[in-house]
């Protein structure tokens, strides 16, 4: 303001001056020729000094044009570097809850996996204890065959018995009929040959039951075979079934292994992403504080414009207010007093120029700030990008991977789904076993009781037999005391005394194959009650393993869901991945056109610096001028 | 008097006791060329040779072993038909109107009364039991099945008709025509011959199918009958009525 009030001043002075130079116009030709040509010479000057100030002021708008640009730059690399920041914190706690996830899935495996393999250890012991049960069955059937003959032998025994009786009760009929014929003298015989034929009709009655009960028998040892052919069925499908079963829960184990070896192997893959995410949000950090440094840069620029901007327009007026002066210097009285004058305007100007050129310095400073905020943001974002497209294909890994793992797991799942299925019908199986095992238990009790009725009868048979032949002795007796006429009883006796002794013989047999059935039902009961007991406890055991694999396939069924949930947490990651890659490219593209600004700033600002110098080595002049107008 | 009462066919005699010398078993009855159709032939007797002649045929009924061999005729063309109407009822979807029930056709109820036998033959029940009986019972209920799976499968039913019933049928009838080489071995097990002193003296020895028991028979219980043909072999002229109301005719003599 000072130097407008000066400048104003000279303007009003100036009409005063050439009225004060007219009257001493002689004397002072000389003066005034002299005079006149250093006001053209700062004329001169002053114009130039204009013209450098004009120019300053275009290379300043420039300047500050491309400190706007880099000052959106900034901001724009700034906020994608805030942007991909949240994103990538984002994705490394998305990764960090994966891993924590992936492990805990990890030991479910695990747990499920020795739980299986327990189980499958279970079920080759059951396997084994089938295969032992279907051979011990089978053998059972071997041995019933022999029941069957044993029974097929009683069978035998009883037409023995039936023919025994059947003689007895005709040697008795022809004892009767020896008595008749006898008439007095017989009256001995006919005694004896009544309580003969009472005994023959006893033991027929006897005959007749053991027949009947050895029906009952053979029909129940019939049924037996039959029902323990069926049961060694059940129990040869079951056991069948047993190795497939075995083979299936191997299966599983290998793909649950499998499964669990490519998850351990991908926690180790995420923990890699997680430590390029961490690089990664590094390099973010270093781009949003160089592109603050970069704004703080900026803003000291733009402050350093607006001074220069007001010192150039100073200048400006500084270099008009010389031209007045020089005008009216041309016809000035007082040469000294316009040189004081002028000789100020340059001190003014020069502290102007100093000003500037002050002020230059600190924009070049803040420039080569920018320069290297710009230079560490593409460094830093080409990093980025780096660690953006490693990550990237590393999550594709990862997903695969992912997807690998769940086609175990849902293999896994459907082995186990058929050892359920397959649990299910040996379970089947071994009930019907057991149902009709005890069914065929029951049959063989039955049979070893009426069996127990044909020894009881057998004793009945011998004691009448016992009968029969001391009557036959009392018979012949009898028929000899009779003499004559008892020679056809005496006969007759003599026969029934040998078909008792016949008899006898023949009840030993009896007895023989009686026991030999009784050996071999107790010897297939004994083995068949263990044999039921065994079958019934692994009904307890099939239900045990069963529920196992339930709990196996509700285990891998949550461990799928949760790689389901993976899988979409490794889209979404890839989503953020892709983001933060995109945000790489643009801050390095902000970066790579902040550097071109800044080198154009650079360039306005020498330019800039170039222009003020000359402008003070025309001041410079103009102070010479100043001296000379002052020694003139 | 005491008689021995017997039996042939569905008919009771009775015979004085004091002309009967004993009961025996038949045994490897030797037959003899150009005599009567009742002598069967001659049999060891406590090492004397005695004839043997058929009170079944003396009566003119037939023997044991031809009623038998006509029943399994019967029972072949019955089990055919059986087949037919079978395979017949799932063809023109009609009622089936034979027996299910292997115990309810003659073969069964025969085969039934000769497993409860005392007396039987051993060879000859084991061959109806092993032989005849399971087959006999498979046939009957396999028709059964036949009926069953014919309601949903009738081609199914027919296969079952075509294989496993015919089965078991040709194996029945194969093996009950066996039988004919074993008819001896049936009726000598369940036929006695009573040894019989005529009036003449002579010794007769008397296939009856059997013998029951030895009566007290009065002289006023006996009814005289009213026919009697005097040219007959068997000679007698009087009957008595049992306790159970049946008739037994009293046999005075054989006149050979």
């Amino acid at each position: 303001m000072a130097f407008v009030e000066h400048k104003n001043t000279v303007s009003q002075s100036s009409p005063t001056t050439a009225k004060r130079s007219d009257t001493a116009n002689k004397r002072k030709n000389r003066t005034l020729a002299k005079q006149q040509q250093i006001s053209e010479s700062i004329n001169g000057i002053s114009s130039e000094i204009l013209g450098k100030a004009q120019e300053s002021v275009s290379a300043v708008e420039e300047l500050k044009s491309a400190m706007e640009q880099i000052a959106s730059a900034s901001e724009e690399s700034a906020g994608a570097a805030e942007q991909s920041l949240s994103v990538v914190t984002q994705l490394n706690n998305s990764i960090q809850k994966t891993m924590r996830e992936l492990n805990e899935s990890v030991s479910t495996a695990q747990t499920t996996k020795v739980s299986v393999e327990e189980t499958g250890d279970k079920v080759i012991e059951t396997a084994k204890r089938m295969e032992f049960a279907s051979q011990t069955v089978s053998d059972v059937q071997v041995k019933s065959a022999d029941m069957k003959k044993a029974s097929d032998n009683i069978g035998q025994a009883v037409g023995l018995i039936a023919k025994i009786s059947d003689q007895t009760n005709l040697l008795a009929l022809n004892a009767a009929i020896e008595a008749a014929k006898a008439k007095e003298q017989g009256k001995g015989f006919a005694v004896v040959a009544s309580e003969t034929r009472e005994l023959a009709a006893v033991s027929t009655t006897y005959a007749d039951v053991i027949r009947e009960v050895v029906a009952t028998i053979q029909e129940s040892i019939e049924e037996v075979e039959h029902n323990i052919k069926d049961v060694a069925t059940f129990i040869t499908d079951s056991s069948n079934l047993g190795s497939s079963i075995a083979a299936n829960v191997q299966s599983t184990m290998t793909e649950l292994q499998t499964a669990i070896d490519v998850t351990v192997e991908g926690v180790g893959k995420f923990k890699e992403l997680a430590s390029k995410a961490q690089d990664f949000n590094k390099g973010s950090e270093s781009i949003a504080s160089a592109a603050e440094e970069s704004a703080s840069a900026v803003t000291q620029i733009t402050s350093s414009i607006e001074m220069q901007v007001n010192a150039l327009q100073e200048a400006e007026e500084a270099a008009s207010g010389l031209s007045e002066l020089a005008e009216d210097l041309k016809n000035s009285t007082d040469a000294s007093k316009d040189a004081e004058e002028i000789s100020t305007a340059a001190e003014e100007l020069i502290s102007v120029v100093e000003e500037i050129q002050k002020s230059m310095q600190q924009t070049v400073t803040a420039l080569e700030q920018i320069e290297s905020a710009a230079q560490i943001t593409v460094d830093e974002a080409t990093q980025n990008q780096t660690f953006a497209e490693d990550s990237l294909k590393l999550q594709d890994i990862l997903i695969a991977d992912t997807q690998e793992v769940l086609d175990h797991l849902n293999n896994s799942a459907q082995f186990l789904e058929s050892v359920d299925k397959e649990l299910l019908v040996a379970f089947d199986f071994t009930k019907d076993s057991v149902e009709e095992g005890k069914i065929t238990s029951k049959q063989m009790r039955l049979v070893d009781k009426e069996a127990k009725k044909i020894n009881k009868t057998l004793v009945k048979i011998v004691n009448t037999n016992a009968q029969t032949t001391m009557l036959a002795v009392s018979g012949s007796v009898e028929a000899a005391r009779a003499g004559e006429s008892g020679k056809g009883f005496a006969v007759v006796s003599g026969d029934i005394r040998s078909l008792a002794q016949d008899a006898g013989n023949n009840m030993d047999k009896v007895q023989d194959v009686m026991d030999n059935l009784d050996e071999e039902i107790i010897n297939i009961d004994t083995i068949w009650n263990t044999t039921m007991n065994n079958q019934d406890s692994e009904l307890i055991t099939l239900t045990v393993l069963k529920d196992d694999a339930i709990k196996a396939i509700k285990n891998v069924n949550n461990i799928i869901s949760a790689f389901d949930g993976l899988m979409i947490a490794n889209e979404k990651n890839k989503g953020s991945i892709e983001e933060a890659l995109t945000a790489s490219t643009q801050i390095q593209a902000a970066a790579h056109q902040s550097l071109q600004n800044t080198e154009e700033s650079k360039h306005a600002a020498s330019l800039i610096n170039d222009t003020v110098s000359e402008m003070g080595d025309f001041i410079e002049d103009l102070a010479v001028s100043a001296d000379e107008l002052q020694q003139g | 008097m005491e008689y021995l009462l017997l039996v042939v066919k569905d008919k009771y005699f009775a015979i004085d006791v004091e002309s009967i010398i004993e009961i025996l078993r038949p045994k490897d009855i030797t037959e003899i060329p150009e005599v009567a159709d009742y002598v069967l032939g001659v049999m060891n007797i406590r090492g004397h040779i005695g004839t043997v002649v058929s009170l079944r045929k003396m009566m003119h009924y037939k023997e044991m072993g031809e009623e038998l061999q006509e029943f399994i005729a019967s029972i072949k063309i019955g089990h055919s038909d059986w087949v037919k109407e079978l395979e017949e009822s799932v063809n023109q979807d009609k009622d089936f109107t034979k027996t299910l029930d292997p115990h309810a056709c003659p073969l069964g109820v025969w085969i039934d009364e000769v497993m409860t036998c005392l007396k039987c033959d051993d060879t000859f029940m084991e061959k109806i039991k092993r032989e005849i009986n399971p087959h006999h019972k498979h046939l009957h209920e396999k028709g059964r099945t036949v009926i069953d799976t014919a309601l949903t499968d009738k081609d199914k039913a027919i296969g079952i008709i075509r294989t496993e019933i015919h089965e078991h049928y040709d194996v029945v009838i194969k093996n009950i025509e066996a039988l004919d080489e074993d008819i001896d071995l049936w009726t000598n097990s369940i036929q006695r011959i009573v040894a019989f002193t005529t009036k003449k003296g002579e010794t007769v020895n008397i296939l009856v199918d059997d013998v029951i028991d030895i009566i007290s028979i009065k002289d006023e219980q006996k009814q005289k009958l009213s026919q009697i043909d005097e040219g007959e072999i068997v000679q007698f002229d009087c009957a008595i009525e049992l306790e159970d109301g049946k008739i037994a005719t009293i046999i005075n003599d054989i006149n050979i």
